[in-house]
């Protein structure tokens, strides 16, 4: 593997340990013989800086990085747990499974009622802090940090575009109709064409909204007050998930005992809870992580 | 001085690092030559900065101010030493117990 490729994997590094260690890592990749050992060796330690962070700087500002990472680890879960959230209820609620019934319903409304409040709770604390943010942006006239807090708004804005003109495109092809019509195989080629490619648009609206809000953020420098709310919101989000995550699992388990889901729909069903249960753990440990560093 | 839960191991790639520093102030290149060349250990570049950010971060070593940000220097703290010193003596009484039970003839 080449130097120039092994420099992308430094990009793979937590932002706090490449503003500190960036351009001195860069600088021993260039001297060290370029290979796949050193790629494998750059890799593993950026996938334990992700594991086990470390915050440089005096103790402040040590203590500002620790809760600024858990609010964007946090914020970050929050958003995959909203796809898969999307994806799971998708799964369940649209067809609806026969299975669905008494304790499965109730675990299934707890966990979308659950995943609404965290929402809302997401939203209005967001909200808050991307008017501080907007403010300060436009006061100080920092152009890059307005197109950073604009950004959000206007993804969200087209992906809903995206989003009506699919589904004039499914009604005009499926109608109002329970089941999907006969089709030919062009036909049947194009429609699970778009659904793919409106699945990629979503999945990249999600994460240009997420990237866009986390580099504000940073950029802001948000300050330790700022943080230690945000850190709260945390621990309010990652509780929240994990309800999530538990009554999600065991709506899952009741309809797969009671039947009536086909295989396309299990495997939808549980790559949903996957990313609900992975998003849950990443919310609860950074959590406690931003939650230890106050105590201390 | 007890051994702190954090303070680095043995077989960890921090003690090497620690080691190296006791010979003098070394950008993270040299750090690499130095503990390939005496303990024929090479380190990569993930490994050796996970070290070092670890290490600053428990305040055993500290990167020298000034000079270039790409090759910054680092040095080994008091506390560092204190450390070092205290898994060598560990080392030492370990070597000496197994040249004893092996009845090998002492250095």
């Amino acid at each position: 593997m080449s130097t120039s490729r092994l420099r992308w994997l430094v990009a793979a590094y937590p932002p706090s340990f490449r503003a500190r260690y960036g351009a001195e890592l860069v600088a021993v990749v260039e001297d060290c013989p370029p290979g796949w050992r050193t790629a494998y060796d750059l890799a593993r330690g950026a996938a334990e800086a992700w594991v086990r962070p470390v915050f440089g700087g005096d103790a402040a500002e040590s203590l500002r990085l620790r809760l600024q990472a858990t609010v964007c680890s946090v914020f970050v879960a929050f958003s995959a747990s909203l796809l898969g959230a999307a994806g799971f209820t998708r799964s369940v609620d649209d067809a609806p499974v026969p299975g669905l019934h008494h304790w499965g319903l109730a675990a299934f409304r707890i966990s979308t009622d659950t995943i609404d409040a965290v929402a809302v709770v997401v939203a209005v604390a967001g909200l808050a802090f991307w008017a501080r943010l907007v403010r300060q942006a436009v006061r100080q006239r920092q152009r890059r940090l307005v197109a950073l807090a604009a950004a959000p708004p206007v993804i969200v804005v087209l992906w809903l575009a995206v989003s009506a003109l699919m589904g004039l495109l499914a009604r005009h092809t499926v109608g109002h109709q329970a089941k999907l019509p006969p089709m030919d195989w062009w036909e049947a080629t194009g429609l699970v064409s778009a659904f793919v490619v409106y699945a990629a648009v979503t999945v990249g609206a999600a994460a240009g909204c997420v990237w866009c809000a986390l580099r504000a953020l940073r950029e802001a420098r948000a300050s330790f007050g700022e943080l230690r709310w945000g850190v709260a919101v945390g621990v309010v989000v990652a509780a929240g998930l994990l309800v999530e995550a538990g009554a999600s699992a065991a709506c899952f388990g009741l309809v797969v005992v009671y039947g009536g889901m086909d295989w396309p729909t299990i495997l939808t069903a549980s790559a949903g809870l996957g990313m609900i249960a992975g998003s849950s753990v990443i919310a609860s440990v950074s959590s406690s992580r931003g939650l230890s560093a106050l105590r201390t | 001085m007890a051994r702190a839960p954090t303070d680095p191991r043995w077989n960890e790639p921090g003690l090497l690092v620690l080691a190296s520093l006791a010979g003098g102030p070394k950008h993270g290149y040299a750090v690499i030559q130095d503990i390939e060349s005496t303990s024929g250990t090479r380190l990569g570049p993930g490994t050796l900065y996970g070290a070092i950010a670890r290490l600053e971060q428990r305040g055993l070593i500290e990167a020298v101010s000034g000079g270039d940000d790409r090759r910054r220097p680092y040095r080994i703290t008091g506390r560092g030493e204190e450390v070092l010193a205290q898994q060598v003596q560990s080392m030492g009484r370990f070597v000496t117990m197994g040249r004893r039970r092996l009845k090998l003839r002492p250095v």
